[in-house]
Order: structure tokens, then sequence, then C-alpha cells
């Protein structure tokens, strides 16, 4: 499994990543904007503002500078942290309808008949998709480090760049199981395809808006409720997967 | 020593309520070229793809290199090379790394590159990406990939579909040179006998899902020698003509005698008159392979 892993990731190099990191990166921007004008002032400029007044306002109280600069710093990794759902959710649906014709076009059919089992080749086409899912946001994470410095020039100076990289981990993990919420799409475009993704959709959004709700406190619930509905959405992508006749 | 490479026995495949494949049985020794004929319909690639893994038989069985099982008859594929349906391969990539893709997924070691690059007569092309390919190229190609892996069985579905005369018999001198070299076994799908004839060792005609004829060339030759009785203006020019496309050609007593397995009396008359010379009397007998092929199978589809 791993060596057609291996193979897909290959192949997909060339054509794939670079359709998905130009889908990635657009559906970022768009979903940046929009938090951009749901929370009044985005991310970047919050940022820069608060910190400004924060120094401004404690210029005579150094001691509440680093308290008040930490409260900010808290305040933005839970905003970015909160809204890793919705992109966790959408941009692998982006994906899907982008590149996941594209992954059954590369014939799952030449897999088998070069004698790999069916479980085997499905198991690799669905790793390979949700690395690409996580490839998409991280690399958009970065190039978003690196051009928004106002974001994360807070995490430099404070010296916390660690603590920069585990949200990026973090955001991964959930990509990656997120992504499996669409595979069922992503290995039949038509009815029954979308039938068995857009509820699992669904469920995700509910089990994040109900730990959310319920237990602010708890991410972890949102990492253990997205990986059951990866699981399940496993199961449901190799039940169509393995009944269907391959092209 | 000669090995069964396939055999199926009574395979049967049902396909939306409709029995596509209906008991077919048949048998394939190694180191042979072997066609598998039918018309549209007949059930050949539902065939192919039974075997390829790609659908499940209702009823029957198949074994490839003496193999049955689920788990070794996915092992076994690995000993044969596939081409069912267009060729596969990525249109940015080269023909190179397209065929180090497909070494990834047949776990081939030790394949050269460089031969079957030589073979698909891309060898100088290595840096180009595939998207400008020809259609020709494209095919040779995909026989490229099928032989990753140094296979023992090398099934083509239908691979001369879309390409013009030129391009099957270069395609046609490509798979003499595989079986010279690489000494597979060959199975070809063709919907013509006509298409194949010439380089099968053995033709295996399918009608309704199911076997209903196996014929060797030597057999075939036998039946369908056409015999072509003509005389013309310049019959030492007509001979020298004829040579060029004629199996067998002879100026006798009765005129110039031409045996052909293809050739009719209207392709010999056209061929005449594009030399300038002119026929005086032609006269015909016995059938050409396509009339042979449409009474053992009938016309149309399915038939």
């Amino acid at each position: 499994m791993l060596r057609l892993l291996n193979a897909e990731l290959y192949r997909s190099t060339r054509r794939v990543i670079v359709l998905a990191l130009l889908v990635g990166y657009l559906f970022f921007a768009i979903t940046c904007t929009f938090n951009f004008f749901t929370w009044g002032p985005g991310h970047g400029i919050y940022a820069t503002t608060r910190q400004e007044y924060v120094t401004t306002v404690y210029a005579s109280y150094p001691e509440r500078i680093e308290q008040e600069l930490n409260a900010l710093w808290k305040d933005i990794f839970e905003r970015t942290f909160y809204n890793l759902p919705v992109n966790l959710l959408i941009t692998p649906a982006i994906l899907s309808l982008t590149i996941g014709a594209d992954l059954r076009r590369q014939r799952v059919g030449e897999m088998t008949a070069a004698g790999n089992s069916r479980f085997s080749v499905y198991c690799a086409k669905s790793l390979c998709f949700g690395i690409l899912c996580v490839a998409v946001p991280l690399a958009c994470e970065l190039l978003n480090f690196f051009g928004n410095q106002r974001t994360y020039s807070g995490y430099i100076r404070t010296g916390d760049v660690g603590f920069m990289f585990e949200t990026i981990g973090i955001m991964a993990l959930y990509t990656f199981f997120g992504s499996m919420v669409w595979l069922p799409m992503s290995f039949r475009f038509d009815r029954v395809g979308t039938l068995a993704s857009l509820p699992l959709w669904f469920a995700q959004l509910v089990v994040i808006a109900a730990v959310k709700g319920a237990a602010p406190d708890r991410p972890e619930m949102i990492v253990i409720g997205t990986v059951v509905v990866a699981v399940v959405s496993f199961a449901a992508g190799w039940l169509i997967f393995s009944r269907k006749r391959l092209r | 020593m000669q090995q069964t490479v396939l055999e199926c026995t009574g395979l049967t495949v049902e396909y939306r309520g409709q029995r596509v494949l209906n008991g077919l049985s048949l048998s394939l020794e190694s180191g042979g070229i072997y066609a598998l004929v039918g018309r549209k319909g007949a059930g050949k690639t539902t065939f192919i793809r039974t075997i390829a893994g790609h659908l499940w038989q209702n009823e029957g069985q198949y074994s490839l290199f003496g193999q049955t099982g689920r788990r070794e008859l996915e092992r076994a594929r690995r000993k044969v090379g596939f081409l069912i349906d267009e060729p596969v391969f990525i249109a940015t990539m080269t023909a190179r790394q397209n065929l180090k893709a497909v070494a990834k997924i047949k776990a081939a070691k030790r394949v050269d590159y460089d031969r079957l690059l030589t073979l698909a007569g891309v060898e100088n092309l290595s840096r180009s990406i595939m998207n400008g390919y020809s259609i020709g190229m494209r095919l040779r190609y995909a026989v490229a990939a099928a032989l990753v892996g140094d296979p023992e069985l090398l099934v083509l579905d239908e691979p001369i579909r879309g390409v013009n005369g030129g391009g099957v018999r270069d395609f046609w001198r490509m798979m003499r040179e595989v079986h010279e070299q690489w000494g597979s076994t060959i199975l070809i799908v063709c919907e013509e006998l006509r298409d194949v004839y010439g380089l099968a060792d053995k033709f295996i005609f399918m009608r309704g899902g199911k076997v209903v004829a196996v014929r060797t060339a030597g057999e075939i030759a036998g039946c369908c020698t056409r015999r072509i009785v003509l005389r013309t203006s310049d019959d030492a020019s007509a001979v020298h003509a004829l040579k060029r496309v004629a199996d067998e050609v002879e100026l006798t007593g009765d005129g110039i005698v031409v045996l052909s397995q293809r050739l009719s009396a209207d392709e010999i008359s056209q061929s005449m008159k594009a030399n300038g010379i002119e026929i005086r009397n032609i006269e015909q007998s016995g059938q050409d392979v396509s009339e042979y092929y449409n009474s053992l199978i009938g016309g149309g589809q399915n038939a």
C-alpha cells in the first residue's frame, strides 16, 4: 500500500499538487476575507492594532505589557484554532471537486490490473487524497506566515515559534481527517457519492458546533469527533469503491 | 515445455441484468500470439476486464499461471501486462517519468528504461512531456508501459482502435519485435480478423459471450485463400506490381494467378489502374479473410 501511495504521490506531483495549491490558496484567501468582514478587524490588522494599543496604553506599566501581549496571542490562536474546522471541511470539499476526479482518472483499474488488491488501492488513494488536502492549507499557512508578518510577527517577537508550529500541526491533523469526509465523493462523482458525503459533512459540522458550544475549553473533543467521522467516511468510501465495477 | 498461462471454464459475467459473458471457456499456452476476435458486444472487453480484476464473474472460474484464489490471482497478475482502453499516462510528465510511475505501481525492480523507450521509439524525446505525443506514439508508449516488469503474458484490448493504416503496420512490427525479444505470450483483442491476420498464430472467435471457434493461422489460410486470375495489357509490369502486395503471384499460360488471403479482384483492379495497366479479363474464386470471418461469426453487431 505504501508503494502504491508513493506511486500516487509521485504521479500527483506534477499536476495535482500545483492545481491543489492554486485552488487551496484561492479558497484560503476567500475565507480570510470572509473572516475579516465577519469578525470586524481581521487577524492581521486586529493583532497589530491591539499590539499598538497594548504597548501605548500600558507604556507606564511594563509588567502589564507582557501579560496583555500573552492574552493577545492566546486570542489570536483561539480565533485561528476555531476557524480551522471550517477550512478543514470546506478546503477538502473544493479539492474533492477539483482533484478527486483527477485522482480517479489515474485509473484505479491500472493498479488492480498490476496485481494490487482493491483494498490497498483504496487505502493508497485515500491517503493520497488526505495528504494533498493537508499539503494545501499547510502550504497556504506557510505562505500566509511569510506574507502576513503582522499576524505572525508576534510569535517570533515573543520567542514562541514552537507555538505557531503547534497550531499548524493541529491544523494538519484536523485537515487530514477532515478530508476523509469527502472521500465517497472523490471515488464516485454521482448521486451515491454526493449523498454519502453530505450527511458526513453535516455530522462533522454538528460535532464541531456541539463541542464548541458545550465544551469550549476542550478542543481535543473536536479531534475525537473528527476522527470518528473520518473512520465512518473511510468505511462509506470503501463500501462504494469495493462494490463499484472499475472502469 | 509449454505451460498453460490462462485457462477459463464456464466464465459467466452479468452486467446490469444482462449476461455479457455466457459460459466462456478457453485456454492459452505459453509462447504464442493469440487473437481474440469478435464483433462489438461479443464480450471481449468484459472478459479482459474480468481477468484484470476490474469485474467479478458470477459463475465459472479462471486461472492465471495455474493460480485461482483471490490473493493468488492478485500475485499472478504481476506477471501480466495489460493495455485496456486508451493508454494511461500523465501528459505533463515525460515518457521516462511515466514509466517510473508504472514501475512503482507494479513493484518492478531493475527496469531497463532505455530499452523500453527505444522500443516505443521515443528515446530521443526523453525530455519532452507526453502532451504532444501522437496517437501512434502514445500507443507504443502504452505497450512499453505494459512491458514494465517483463510480463509473461501481454494482453492488449483493441490496441489499434483509431490508428491509421501505416500506424497499424508499425504497431504489428513492434509486436513481432516484442514477441521475439521478450518471449511473452501475447493476447490481442480485435474486432476484425483482417486487422490481426498475419500476426497471430491462433485465433479465438467470440460471439454472444462465448467462444464459438478456435483456429490456427494455417487452418484459416487453408480455408480462405482467394485465387484471382487476370490478363492485362502488360503482364510483366503487372506481376512486378502485384508481388509488392499479394502473397503469391505467378505468370502462367492462363494469365497471372494471384493467391491472397486479403486481396479482392476490385482491389487488384484499382491497383492496376493506379499503375497505368489495363485489365482485359479478371476472375476470382474462393473466399478472403473477411468473407471467411463473416461466414464463421456472421455480420452485424453481436452477431
